[in-house]
C-alpha cells in the first residue's frame, strides 16, 4: 500500500471517528435532556413506569393519533399511574420523546408541558365540562413542583388558594364561575416565596 | 313516448334518488377528525380558528412546538353559548367534551401570547 493510500485511509478513519464521536455526543446530550421529564415531581418519580392499564394506553394512543403537535411525541407505554386523583379521576404522567411530559386525567383529557422548574413550577389547567356560567363549575387542576404547598388564582374576581398534596391540586369553582376569567396564578412555596405564572 | 323509454327514465330517477340518499346517509354517519387549524398561525389578538359546524363533536385539541397560553372551546352561534372551555399554559392539550347541539370547535391564544403556529383539531362521530 502506498504512502498516499495510507494517508487517505487514515484521513477517512479520523473523519469517521469524528463523525461517530459528534453523533454520540448529540445522542448523549439528547438522552440527558430527556432522561427524566418528571424531575422535581416526587409523586411522578416514585410511580412505576408502564403502570397504566391497556384501556388508558389505548386512550393515550387515540389522543396521540390525532396530533401533529407535541402530543404526538408522548410514549403511552411509559405512562405512570400516580396515587392522587384529580377531582376523583385517576391520573397518569406520560413521558414524551421531546423531553416534555403530559398529564392525563381520565374524563378530563391530557396536557403536555416542558419539565417543571423553579421559575415555571406549575402545570395549571382550567376546564369546564358544560356551558360557561351554568351546570358544573370550572375545575382548576394540575401538577406542582416539589416544595410548592399551595396554588393561588383569581377566578371571576374571587381569589382561591388550593393546597397541593403529593404534587397535585384541584379545585372546582362554583357553577356561576367563568372558566374564561382566571388570572393571577401563583405557586406558593413552603419557604414563603411565591412564583407568578405567565 | 314509448313505454320502455318511460320505464328507463323512471329507473334512472330511482337510481339517482338512491344514490343521493346513500350519499346523505354516508355524510350523516361519517366520523373523522377535522384539522381546523393545520399549522395555521394563531394571532396574539385572540382571534380564534374556527371549525365547520357539526352536531357530533366528541373532543377538541390544540398543539404547539413551544409553550403558549391557549384556549379551546365549542361555540353555539344560535344560542350564543360557549361549551367545554379549557385553557392553560402548555405545549398541547386534548379535551374529551361534547357540546349539546350544533357547534363549532374553536381555538385561540390568550393574554397577548403569539402569534404562533398551531394545530387545532377535533373528532366528530357519525350520527
Amino acid at each position: 500500500m502506498s504512502a498516499k493510500m495510507r494517508r487517505a485511509l487514515a484521513l477517512v478513519g479520523v473523519t469517521s471517528l469524528a463523525v461517530v464521536g459528534i453523533s454520540l455526543f448529540h445522542i448523549e446530550s439528547r438522552a440527558a435532556a430527556v432522561s427524566d421529564p418528571f424531575q422535581g415531581i416526587a409523586v411522578a418519580e416514585a410511580a412505576a413506569s408502564g403502570s397504566a392499564d391497556a384501556q388508558v394506553i389505548s386512550e393515550l394512543q387515540a389522543a396521540q393519533g390525532y396530533a401533529p403537535g407535541d402530543l404526538a411525541s408522548q410514549v403511552p407505554t411509559g405512562a405512570r399511574a400516580i396515587a392522587p386523583t384529580v377531582d376523583g379521576n385517576r391520573a397518569y404522567v406520560v413521558p414524551a420523546k421531546t423531553g416534555d411530559f403530559c398529564l392525563f386525567v381520565e374524563t378530563l383529557g391530557e396536557d403536555c408541558i416542558t419539565p417543571l422548574t423553579s421559575t415555571m413550577p406549575l402545570l395549571f389547567i382550567v376546564s369546564d365540562p358544560d356551558a360557561v356560567g351554568s351546570g358544573a363549575g370550572p375545575l382548576a387542576y394540575g401538577l406542582a413542583l416539589d416544595g410548592v404547598t399551595s396554588v393561588s388564582f383569581k377566578e371571576s374576581g374571587v381569589t382561591y388558594t388550593v393546597p397541593v398534596r403529593d404534587n397535585v391540586f384541584a379545585l372546582r369553582g362554583p357553577s356561576s364561575a367563568d372558566a374564561l376569567d382566571v388570572t393571577d396564578v401563583k405557586a406558593n412555596f413552603a419557604d414563603g416565596h411565591s412564583v407568578a405564572m405567565p | 313516448m314509448r313505454r320502455s323509454s318511460r320505464s328507463a327514465i323512471g329507473l334512472l330517477l330511482i337510481a339517482g334518488l338512491v344514490a343521493v340518499a346513500g350519499w346523505m346517509a354516508v355524510q350523516a354517519f361519517a366520523a373523522g377528525t377535522e384539522y381546523y387549524c393545520n399549522g395555521c398561525t394563531l394571532s396574539s389578538s385572540g382571534v380564534p380558528a374556527v371549525s365547520s359546524e357539526r352536531w357530533t363533536w366528541e373532543n377538541n385539541a390544540i398543539g404547539f412546538q413551544d409553550l403558549e397560553y391557549w384556549q379551546i372551546y365549542m361555540y353555539n352561534a344560535n344560542l350564543n353559548e360557549t361549551y367545554c372551555p379549557k385553557s392553560g399554559y402548555s405545549t398541547g392539550s386534548f379535551y374529551a367534551c361534547a357540546p349539546p347541539g350544533k357547534a363549532t370547535a374553536r381555538c385561540h391564544l390568550l393574554y397577548g401570547y403569539g402569534p404562533d403556529t398551531a394545530y387545532c383539531y377535533a373528532y366528530y362521530s357519525g350520527g
